[in-house]
């Protein structure tokens, strides 16, 4: 009895000290800003009283809610798109990563030189990729005009200023660069056990059997880790938009990171406590994902 | 033991990074070293510092403003510095005016201010370069109104010019600039000349303008590149000053409730019929701050006109179009023979209202100092812009410069000064309007919006922004 | 023969995703490449005329030595506090079962998904409070907090793979909780903390909007602070960007080059043993 009462305070002493400096973090630097765009987004909050949002009052409480959702056509386009992004990294995005790195697992020629190139996407700023990409949809200078051209002599299409097209513009902009997904992808795939592989190759299993039958289910978690990467970056979709189309063409690709941006601090009616009310939706919309995400991925995990 | 291990690993793993990373490495330290002793040299030399000995009996006033660029990549930017610093060492014995260059420039000064604002702070004196931080501000009662200063004085209220009316709202004026953006247009002469079209300064009324536009497609020259943004709004804010029924909505921009006006109508549909359906797709951009396209469209010679401001003139230099080819211009009307031409202050030096009295003075002398005269002449003079004054007289610098970008920066200024209408620029008239307002082009473009779709959906963003 | 076919026609197939894997990837940093040589950047080809403007001005006029020292050392520290910190909180939550196990770790899901636009006032105020602001510390510090959500979804699935019997073995074996995780999970993990850690340090070493909202004196900028070296209130200097985008990014990729072989090799050697 003792013994057990001393474990168990051990037990306690130890959960608090490891995760006392994260939670602290944590409170520090999301809690409370957590809490006020939460409260804020049940104020009257702009330009007018900056500093000190108002309470919309109960009856009134949901006003911005109500408003975002009825009258916003800009909220509407941006929450649209954001969705059709984060299917497409799921899609796309996460699967064609996951590929690549199953290839690479193999060491075919290069994969080293492969795997390191892949990354450079990621680390290049994000301004340079958006200059990239103006350019190559440029319908004077680019190609991609001129290869639409040769599909559709005389089509003329300027990607970026085509309501219909732009949305495209900006997601290939950013779906194929998975470098950094991949490489997680890959160090979990190495760090499984050889003997697994030898004994299946002993069972005369080929590459498709391995990958199907061995490497996919340990890795799991894993590729369910990088599925929530994808869908985060989909779902915070920000620079691509603010670098190649500001949101246009007439706002068609507004997300709701670049809407919440827009409405808070681009303008200079400052309406954060719309922004805010964008930022609560983004933000459950988040947490309802992953949940999504960690119920399909799920493996022998207790909780 | 392993921690140590791991924590051995982690130090030689950055250690040897920070190796590799400063390949400059060995140089580092010592271009450090070096770089510090010429700093000094140089400030010895041209007064130019930051930290000057700070003298703690007189009142200290911090200025900040975005102009750090070195000057071998933007020559107005050390012309500034110098215009500053000159200011601080001719008052040196009254107050330490202290000089800091926010190297984020004007949009993080002005993000700077908002997060100062939200914990009830503010600059004491800062040049905001264009970000409207004015509304905020002075909501959170945080800035001071400089009407009563400008009223005093009639040579500081000449030397805001323009500024005096621009920026009076509700009866005060939170900003002043010492150098405004000016805009007309460009054209290249001898594209007009090859298509037999009457060159703007001929122009009497919009219709030469679609005659000249006429012409020159059918002489198989593109007229101009627009994109969904700049250029655009500023054809668009140009051609809103055609009448005076046009004008009189266009001045309601900031307060608009209604966008269904018969001028603004037919401005949109100008710009459909007249304006956008005469280039092709490929000389239209996307629009947003890295779509430079129709500017080195003109520059190399391809397209006939160039809607941008005055400072312009220094993209002439050395392009493939030839400097002799370019021309500025201001706007044509439908009142035959007048001119109008967009000019806008907007936001410039803000003054914390938590000063004291002598902070303040010194605030206000610097203020006077930008907008006087001598510096007036001298932004024009270095092509750094125009000046918002209306006493400055150009004929007179016309004489006195000599490289030809200045010239032409000087002539450009003279027309916008001598525009019979000067309004605001679309995005200071209609605000956040603006941006909905260039989200239309493309499908006026098109055809797949008319005038009347766009009146409506612009209302309908009237209504969801409320 | 069946099999060989197959064989040759995966080989095939993975060749070509290879192949576009490179392509994708080379393409954006060559276009920059030729670009810094360029004078109007932009288009395909190789520049008419070869112009070293942008080099010339970043390696004499500004100091690139002083924003990269600069940045290593926000970065490099801010990724080691951030590793070490989330790698406890993760162990914790991937392998001790105890009463508040779920909300810890929704909470530390749930910072992923906050704009940082959100978030940047309450710490700025904080930062002003601490008198950290423009201070590389403050910096740090952020830093330390801002991708806590992903370094910490990243070590947690690593630690999920990690066989719970060699735990139980050194439990066996007298071992505390913190002895363990030090002797026995951190030296497993390495590699899945390398990873974590090089997401951090792309990432710190990347982000400008609080570096230039906090860094407002020369001798504290970041990398980043480079680029707007070039933009003024009314152009961009494209070839002065693109130089400085190469100038900011090479010493990266060879980094990371060398770092990701630290890591292989530290797997070859076999830290796994099922």
């Amino acid at each position: 009895m003792k013994q057990h009462k001393k474990f168990l305070t051990r037990k306690n002493g130890f959960i608090c000290a490891f995760l006392a400096p994260g939670i602290l973090l944590f409170f520090i630097i999301y809690a409370y800003p957590l809490i006020n765009i939460f409260v804020t987004s049940f104020c009257k909050w702009n330009y007018k009283n900056f500093q000190a949002p108002e309470f919309l009052g109960w009856s009134h409480m949901f006003d911005n809610y109500i408003k975002i959702f009825t009258s916003d056509a800009n909220f509407k386009m941006a929450l649209i798109n954001t969705m059709k992004w984060v299917v497409l990294t799921l899609v796309i995005q996460v699967p064609f990563t996951l590929i690549v790195a199953l290839i690479l697992s193999k060491k075919p020629r290069g994969w080293k030189i492969t795997r390191n190139v892949f990354i450079i996407p990621n680390i290049i700023s994000t301004a340079a990729i958006g200059l990239i990409f103006l350019n190559i949809y440029n319908p004077s200078r680019g190609i991609v005009t001129e290869i639409m051209n040769q599909i559709r002599p005389g089509s003329n299409i300027s990607i970026l200023a085509n309501e219909k097209y732009a949305f495209w513009g900006v997601t290939f902009a950013f779906i194929f660069f998975g470098g950094s997904l991949c490489i997680l992808l890959l160090t979990q795939i190495f760090s499984i056990d050889q003997s697994l592989f030898e004994a299946a190759k002993v069972d005369g299993a080929n590459a498709w059997h391995i990958d199907t039958k061995i490497v996919l289910p340990l890795m799991r978690p894993m590729i369910g880790t990088v599925a929530v990467m994808a869908v985060n970056y989909a779902l915070l979709l920000y620079n691509e938009i603010a670098l190649i189309t500001g949101g246009g063409p007439d706002n068609a690709t507004f997300s709701l990171s670049y809407y919440i941006y827009r409405t808070a601090l681009g303008s200079t009616k400052l309406n954060f406590a719309r922004g805010n009310t964008a930022g609560v939706i983004q933000f459950i919309l988040g947490i309802v994902l992953v949940g999504l995400i960690n119920k399909a991925f799920r493996t022998n995990e207790a909780d | 033991m392993k921690m140590k291990k791991l924590l051995a690993a982690t130090l030689s793993i950055v250690t040897v990074s920070s190796m590799i990373l400063a390949g400059c490495g060995k140089t580092e330290e010592t271009t450090q070293a070096t770089d510090t002793a010429t700093d000094t040299a140089a400030e010895t030399e041209t007064g130019e510092t930051t930290t000057e000995e700070v003298n703690g009996d007189l009142p200290t006033i911090t200025f900040t403003h975005g102009y750090y660029h070195d000057e071998s990549e933007w020559a107005a930017a050390g012309e500034m510095r110098a215009i500053y610093n000159e200011f601080a060492e001719l008052h040196k014995d009254e107050f330490n005016f202290v000089v800091q260059a926010d190297e984020t420039g004007a949009e993080g000064i002005y993000n700077t201010a908002l997060n100062d604002l939200s914990s009830g702070e503010f600059y004491d004196i800062a040049d905001f370069g264009g970000w409207d931080i004015v509304p905020v501000a002075s909501a959170s009662d945080a800035i001071l109104d400089l009407k009563p200063y400008l009223d005093e004085d009639a040579a500081f209220k000449e030397g805001a010019g323009v500024c005096y009316d621009q920026n009076l709202v509700d009866g005060k004026i939170y900003s002043v600039r010492e150098q405004i953006e000016a805009v007309g247009f460009w054209y290249n002469a001898a594209l007009f000349e090859k298509a037999g079209a009457d060159t703007p300064d001929q122009w009497s009324t919009w219709a030469d303008f679609d005659a000249a536009v006429d012409k020159l497609v059918a002489a198989d020259i593109m007229p101009f590149g627009l994109n969904a943004g700049w250029p655009t709004n500023i054809l668009t804010a140009g051609y809103s000053q055609r009448s005076s029924d046009a004008r009189a909505f266009y001045e309601t921009g900031r307060s608009v409730t209604d966008f269904d006006d018969a001028t603004f109508k037919d401005t949109l549909n100008f710009m459909q019929t007249n304006v956008l359906q005469k280039i092709d797709t490929a000389n239209f951009g996307p629009g947003g701050d890295d779509d430079e396209q129709y500017r080195t469209d003109f520059f190399d010679g391809n397209t006939a006109m160039l809607f941008n401001g005055v400072w312009d003139a220094g993209g002439a230099v050395d392009c493939a179009a030839g400097i002799d080819n370019i021309k500025p211009a201001n706007f044509p009307t439908d009142e035959a023979g007048k001119r109008a031409a967009l000019l806008s202050g907007g936001t410039g030096f803000v003054v914390s209202n938590k000063l004291d009295e002598a902070q303040t003075a010194a605030c206000i002398e610097f203020i006077k100092y930008m907008t006087s005269p001598e510096i007036a002449a001298r932004i024009i003079e270095k092509g750094i812009g125009m000046a918002p004054s209306t006493a400055v007289d150009y004929d007179a610098l016309l004489s006195k410069v000599s490289a030809p970008e200045a010239k032409l920066l000087v002539e450009a200024c003279q027309l916008c000064q001598k525009a019979d209408y000067q309004a605001l620029g679309l995005g200071n008239t209609f605000g956040d309007a603006e941006g909905e307002i260039q989200g239309k082009y493309a499908g006026l473009m098109d055809g797949s919006k008319t005038a009347d779709d766009v009146v409506k959906e612009l209302n309908d963003f009237l209504a969801a922004s409320e | 023969m069946k099999q060989r076919n197959s064989g040759i026609l995966g080989r095939i197939c993975s060749g070509m995703v290879i192949a576009f894997v490179l392509f994708v990837s080379l393409y954006p940093i060559i276009w920059v490449f030729l670009s810094s040589f360029k004078e109007v950047p932009g288009g395909l080809g190789l520049p008419d005329k070869w112009v070293f403007d942008g080099y010339v001005t970043i390696f004499t006029k500004l100091n690139v030595g002083r924003y990269f020292m600069n940045s290593i050392m926000i970065a490099t520290a801010s990724t080691v506090i951030s590793v070490i910190i989330v790698a406890m909180s993760a162990y914790v939550s991937a392998r001790i079962d105890f009463k508040a196990k779920g909300i810890v770790t929704a909470m530390f899901a749930s910072t992923l998904f906050i704009p940082s636009i959100s978030i940047s006032f309450p710490i700025y105020r904080l930062l002003g409070q601490l008198h950290m602001k423009d201070s590389r510390a403050g910096l740090i510090f952020i830093y330390s907090g801002l991708g806590i959500a992903v370094t910490f979804f990243i070590i947690r699935s690593y630690f999920l793979t990690i066989p719970k019997e060699m735990e139980e073995a050194a439990r066996m074996d007298g071992c505390g909780y913190a002895s363990t995780f030090f002797r026995i999970i951190v030296p497993i993990a390495k590699p899945g903390l390398a990873t974590a850690g090089i997401m951090v340090f792309l990432n710190n070493w990347n982000e400008f909007y609080f570096a230039s909202l906090l860094l407002k004196t020369k001798e504290k900028m970041t990398i980043p602070a480079l680029l707007g070296q070039f933009t003024t209130a009314y152009s961009k200097n494209l070839n002065g960007m693109f130089s400085a985008i190469i100038v900011a990014v090479v010493p990266t990729i060879i980094v990371f080059c060398l770092l990701s072989e630290t890591f292989v090799k530290s797997l070859t050697a076999g830290a796994v043993k099922g």
